[in-house]
């Protein structure tokens, strides 16, 4: 660019008066040619403006902290979102489930709470006595037959109750 | 909007909020927490952004929002980090590039010793490219008050230019 046509343009810039096609066509002359000699402070100051624009920049360290947060930040959004509807599921789940058990219970009640024992299992009173009679007797001798085991381990108490006493 | 529209249609503004915040307040990692929380408030708003005529003007505005809360807070961490952030681009010989260091330094220091207001207007019109509407619209300025920080701004820096070039500094750059 001819230098005249730059100088105007210099003189513009400094009285507040260029457009911004006009301070384009500043920044990429003094950024490119090499500036005479009465033009040092405006190449000075454009090459200052370039290098502050080409050199306070943020990295990619800073994109992946920013995606971190905010992925973090989604999570946990997205956890706050589905809670209600979990919450919300729990309490349908228990209400289901307390109305099945409870609807069971009134149906059949006697299925559990009463005890088999209870029911009569004979239809013969007689035959009944009679064996009943005969598991009773059973047992009876059961019992005796363990009362004979303690008779041998009171004969070997008194065994060791005569040895205590004959040493002196 | 899923993450990654998120990530197509949102995140490219990133460097332009960050140098915003850095404007404000002048330390690396408090500026890029602002600009992550301005990410995060987008987020939040993605199904309403294009109800905005221009979401990267809401984004700026919320920078220059949480920037001003930070130094309100008192939590701020203002360091002098910054000086050496600037990285050669002309120079040749080491020397040069020294100069050239020394004079970028030299010029982030000039615009730090302007009012806030101008700072703000010439770094949007100047280094971001910005129209006087954009600017008036993002600082929340008149139109008319745009203009005549702009112009005191360079009027400032055209003094103080000057005066350097005349102390010699800045010839071999």
């Amino acid at each position: 660019m001819e230098s005249v046509k730059i100088r105007e343009l210099v003189e513009k810039y400094w009285e507040g008066d260029t457009t911004l096609e006009e301070e384009e066509q500043l920044r990429v002359y003094f950024n490119k040619e090499e500036a005479p000699a009465d033009l040092k402070k405006e190449a000075v100051l454009f090459r200052y403006y370039q290098s502050h624009t080409q050199f306070r920049t943020l990295d990619e360290r800073f994109d992946n902290t920013l995606t971190q947060r905010i992925e973090r930040k989604e999570a946990k959004q997205r956890w706050l979102t589905f809670q209600p509807v979990l919450r919300i599921a729990a309490a349908i789940v228990l209400v289901v489930l307390a109305t099945v058990l409870f609807k069971a219970e009134w149906n059949n009640p006697a299925t559990e709470t009463s005890p088999v024992a209870v029911e009569d299992t004979y239809e013969d009173p007689r035959l009944a006595y009679e064996q009943t009679k005969e598991a009773l007797l059973l047992v009876s001798s059961l019992m005796n037959e363990g009362t004979q085991h303690m008779v041998n381990l009171e004969n070997f108490r008194e065994a060791q109750e005569t040895v205590k006493t004959q040493i002196p | 909007m899923v993450l990654e529209e998120f990530k197509t249609r949102v995140l490219p503004v990133k460097n332009k909020l960050y140098r915003f915040a850095l404007r404000f307040l002048n330390n690396e990692d408090e500026a890029q927490d602002v600009v992550q929380e301005v990410f995060i408030r987008a987020w939040d708003r993605r199904e309403e952004l294009h109800l905005y005529r221009s979401v990267e003007a809401w984004c700026m505005q919320v920078t220059r929002n949480l920037s001003l809360n930070r130094l309100k807070s008192g939590h701020y961490r203002n360091t002098q980090e910054l000086a050496a952030g600037h990285e050669v681009q002309h120079a040749q010989s080491p020397y040069e590039q020294t100069e050239t260091q020394d004079v970028l330094q030299m010029i982030d220091q000039l615009l730090q010793r302007l009012p806030q207001a101008q700072q703000q207007v010439l770094q949007l019109r100047d280094m971001e490219g910005y129209a006087y509407q954009e600017i008036s619209e993002t600082l929340e300025m008149p139109l008319a008050q745009v203009k005549v920080n702009l112009f005191r701004a360079r009027k400032t820096l055209r003094e103080q230019l000057t005066k350097m070039n005349a102390y010699g500094i800045g010839q071999n750059s």
